[in-house]
């Protein structure tokens, strides 16, 4: 996309957003504070940067005042982590599932596995997820493997994205509750032994499925990989069957992605995602020769357009290279939001469509406290 | 700029997570692999498996006397003695000649390898390491065994000689994990290369440098650890049987005044700096003794006085050691006559109740004595990595012992037999020293927070008998 669509795709989304027939009933309202016309003054992208930060308010507004009127699908909420106080809300009908289309066409392209029973071409329509279009149907007989979720469920998009994605590769979709605000919780009040109690209960539900379901896909997160690494039999038992392996959720650093892939799990392909309940997922993109990083990953633009900026003036992008702090725009006809800065830092990593966005590499939280010294350690 | 690497399994390994290690100047110095926490049950099994077959201790103590001698003369690495105590200097800010003087305490430590293990045995004997029995009386005999095989030892940079702590785990047969400090690396690689170099099986060795996220990985994995840090640290391992945690020493000296008084007006001619390195000042001068509590290895240490407690009169006693103290040059660390550590973090040292200054574009903590703090002020007794401490004063017939526990070193410079009676029997002081042998006394293999033996071994019951009816 060049700058001149981006600027066409905003000016649209932005009417979108700000017309009384079509936008939503928050940013109707949010308008009249504004101390200028989004309509006729944002005339492309750089423009958003006059939006106040709005994702706070997200946090308490009833979460149906983000529906566009012009939208009649039935829609869904989503939360965010809630790292960082209350959950942030979004709304959702369709424009997340597109993004899981884009996923599966990328893990085809990493040649991730896909059951041989999901490639029949589709003609009549089954009970289905209706967002998902005409989908693979499922020969009769046909052997179905498994795809293990390991990663938070519930509010969080993730687990529904990746119930979808093993849809539509034909796959079994099982999974394991996984709470990450208790988790977090644990650790922020330095109950560390609980947390990994809490660890150990997950890894033994995910046993009860490695040891009974012909699992070939794992979506886990990096710190759940390891424990299931670091458990004799798991380890075992993902060694012998899982051919692909999505991580996702925390950072996992480019040492720690060559050693699951060359040394602790090299028959499986393993895929990154970037993201987040407001972003959605930025997938990492098969590598190419040259490339600096082992694992890039490709944001959903124009739906959301990330870009790594200075962290001490995010209007400014850092150089191709580069690290910053991640800042994102969800500009489609479901959702708005101007700009939001993410606690992560990234390495910008320059490609053809970097005038628009970029691409990511060596994602890890921004870091944070001041020094301190007690103790001569 | 230097590398060092992962070790493990014998060899080096490369890692694509690289940290610069940067000086005192903020200029690079070194090129650090990083180790993920993934890779810690990986290196620990190949320990585990290393340490499985059958040791021939005195083997070892062989290869770690000789590697030893190597650690304070040979080239390792493309390092002399000299350079590496250059590069610890300028990694961690510490005066060189303290980082010189470390390196060949802790080389005489490794070449009086059986020596030290003598602390450390239950009789001073090294039979029950290879024999796995004691007799603690004529006809009482039981078993005497390791509780596993592989160490966690999560290193601090303050001081190279704690070094010699898993050097000894390796002595005992066990395998050790190590997570260096981070200013400090060189100082576990030198050690490593000098085991090599005089056949040590180094394939008993893991060298993880990284964060504090290896900690709990190391504790999960290994069957005990030791680990040196402050409270953040502290509150990541909680209570962990399994680990033996070295916090913030707090240690402290106790001067009564009629200890001390006989000793006339305070000595003036004693010029900072020139106490010798390594030696306890004399009883006549108790203000550089007293000086040196404070500033042995730059008061880097966590034996070195954190607090002075006098009791009664001694007029002048603790403003002449604040005096000196005050008037201690600030050089590059690098200077021969350095005796203040330089500090790597400005924003870390300004927020020390001593203060940030800088001299030279570099900063420090100004060395000092805080007089007449109030024992319940936080300050009392808080551990900097700098020659600053608080001091009290109390009554003659004050109780001084209250203020005395949770310190890890405590020197008593006292005529109260009692005193020393009910310190001795205080769990909450683990180092005792009467009379003028400053706290941050040690030899090598002697207990610092108990004994590494009684961590590693336990006695078990054990008991032979011929079977008669066959």
């Amino acid at each position: 996309m060049t700058p001149a669509e981006l600027d066409a795709h905003v000016r649209e989304i932005v009417r979108w957003h700000f017309s009384p027939d079509t936008g939503s009933p928050y940013w109707l309202r949010k308008a009249a504070d504004l101390s200028f016309d989004p309509l006729s003054e944002v005339r492309g992208f750089d423009d958003l940067a006059r939006f106040p930060a709005v994702a706070e308010e997200w946090r308490y507004i009833p979460a149906g005042d983000l529906i566009p009127r012009g939208c009649n699908a039935a829609f869904d909420v989503w939360e965010t982590g809630g790292t960082t106080g209350p959950p942030t809300r979004i709304v959702d009908a369709e424009e997340r599932t597109r993004g899981i289309l884009r996923v599966d066409r990328m893990l085809d392209e990493h040649g991730f596995p896909r059951s041989d029973a999901a490639t029949l071409p589709v003609d009549s329509p089954g009970p289905r997820d209706p967002a998902l279009g005409p989908g693979p149907i499922h020969r009769a007989g046909t052997s179905r493997p498994a795809w293990l979720h390991l990663g938070p469920t519930g509010p969080h998009l993730v687990g529904t994205n990746v119930a979808r994605l093993a849809r539509l590769r034909g796959m079994l979709y099982h999974t394991v509750d996984l709470d990450p605000r208790w988790v977090k919780r644990l650790y922020r009040e330095g109950r560390a032994d609980e947390a990994r109690r809490y660890t150990a209960h997950l890894v033994e539900q995910a046993l009860a499925v490695l040891r009974t379901q012909q699992v070939e896909a794992l979506s886990a997160t990096p710190p759940l990989l390891q424990a299931l690494c670091e458990h004799p039999e798991a380890y075992d038992l993902l060694a012998a069957r899982v051919k692909g392996i999505i991580w996702f959720g925390t950072s996992l650093s480019p040492e720690g992605l060559r050693l699951l892939e060359d040394e602790l799990l090299p028959e499986a392909r393993f895929v990154g995602w970037y993201g987040n309940t407001l972003m959605g997922i930025a997938c990492q993109r098969p590598r190419r020769e040259g490339d600096a990083h082992n694992c890039v990953f490709s944001p959903p633009g124009p739906a959301a357009v990330v870009r790594v900026v200075d962290p001490q003036n995010p209007a400014r992008r850092v150089a191709p290279g580069e690290a910053g702090q991640v800042r994102i725009s969800l500009l489609n006809r479901e959702l708005f939001l101007p700009w939001h800065l993410e606690r992560d830092r990234a390495v910008r990593v320059a490609w053809p469509g970097s005038a628009a966005w970029d691409e990511l590499a060596e994602v890890a939280p921004l870091d944070g406290g001041g020094a301190r010294v007690e103790g001569v350690y | 700029m230097r590398e060092i690497p992962i070790w493990r399994g014998g060899r080096e390994r490369t890692s694509l997570d690289v940290r610069v290690l940067r000086d005192y100047r903020g200029a690079p110095l070194a090129r650090v692999a990083a180790a993920p926490s993934l890779l810690v049950h990986r290196a620990v099994r190949e320990l585990r498996e290393a340490a499985e077959e059958h040791s021939d201790l005195p083997a070892l103590w062989d290869a770690i006397a000789a590697a030893g001698r190597l650690l304070d003369t040979a080239e390792l690495g493309g390092c002399t003695p000299d350079e590496h105590a250059r590069l610890v200097t300028l990694a961690t800010g510490a005066p060189i000649a303290d980082s010189r003087q470390a390196l060949a305490e802790l080389a005489a430590g490794m070449a009086e390898v059986r020596g030290a293990l003598r602390w450390q045995a239950p009789g001073g004997s090294l039979e029950p390491f290879m024999t796995n029995r004691i007799e603690p009386a004529p006809g009482k005999c039981c078993g005497w065994v390791p509780v596993g095989r592989v160490l966690g030892f999560v290193a601090p940079s303050n001081h190279p000689a704690v070094h010699l702590t898993w050097v000894l785990a390796l002595a005992m047969g066990w395998a050790v994990a190590i997570r260096p400090g981070a200013d400090d690396p060189f100082t576990p690689w030198r050690v490593l290369l000098a085991l090599r170099e005089a056949g040590f099986p180094v394939e008993r060795i893991a060298l993880l440098p990284g964060g504090h996220d290896l900690v709990p990985a190391l504790v999960e994995h290994c069957d005990r650890t030791v680990a040196y840090g402050g409270p953040a640290l502290a509150s990541l391992l909680g209570r962990d049987p399994r680990v033996l945690f070295n916090g913030p020493g707090r240690s402290k000296v106790l001067v009564d005044a009629n200890a001390v008084n006989s000793a006339g007006p305070p000595a003036r001619s004693q010029e900072a700096g020139a106490t010798s390195a390594g030696g306890a000042a004399g009883p006549e001068d108790p203000v550089g003794f007293l000086v040196e509590c404070i500033l042995h290895d730059g008061g880097r240490k966590c034996t070195c006085a954190s607090a002075l407690l006098l009791r009664g009169e001694a007029p002048g006693l603790l403003e002449a050691v604040a005096e000196r103290l005050n008037r201690l040059p600030l050089l590059d660390p690098l200077d021969p006559e350095a005796r203040v550590p330089a500090w790597k973090d400005f924003a870390a040292a300004r927020q020390t109740p001593a203060g940030a200054v800088e001299a030279d574009g570099l900063t420090f903590v100004r060395p000092g004595l805080v007089l007449d703090v109030d024992p319940a002020d936080p300050r009392f007794g808080m551990e900097l990595p700098a020659p600053w401490a608080t001091a009290a004063r109390l009554p003659e017939d004050a109780d001084p012992l209250p203020l005395l526990r949770g310190s890890l070193a405590v020197t008593l410079l006292t005529k109260d037999a009692a005193l020393v009676r009910r310190c001795l029997r205080e769990t909450a002081i683990q180092k005792l020293f009467v009379g003028p042998i400053p706290p941050w006394h040690t030899e090598p293999g002697a207990p610092h927070k108990g004994r590494l033996a009684d961590f590693l071994f336990t006695a078990k019951a054990f008991r032979e008998a011929v079977i008669p009816w066959t």
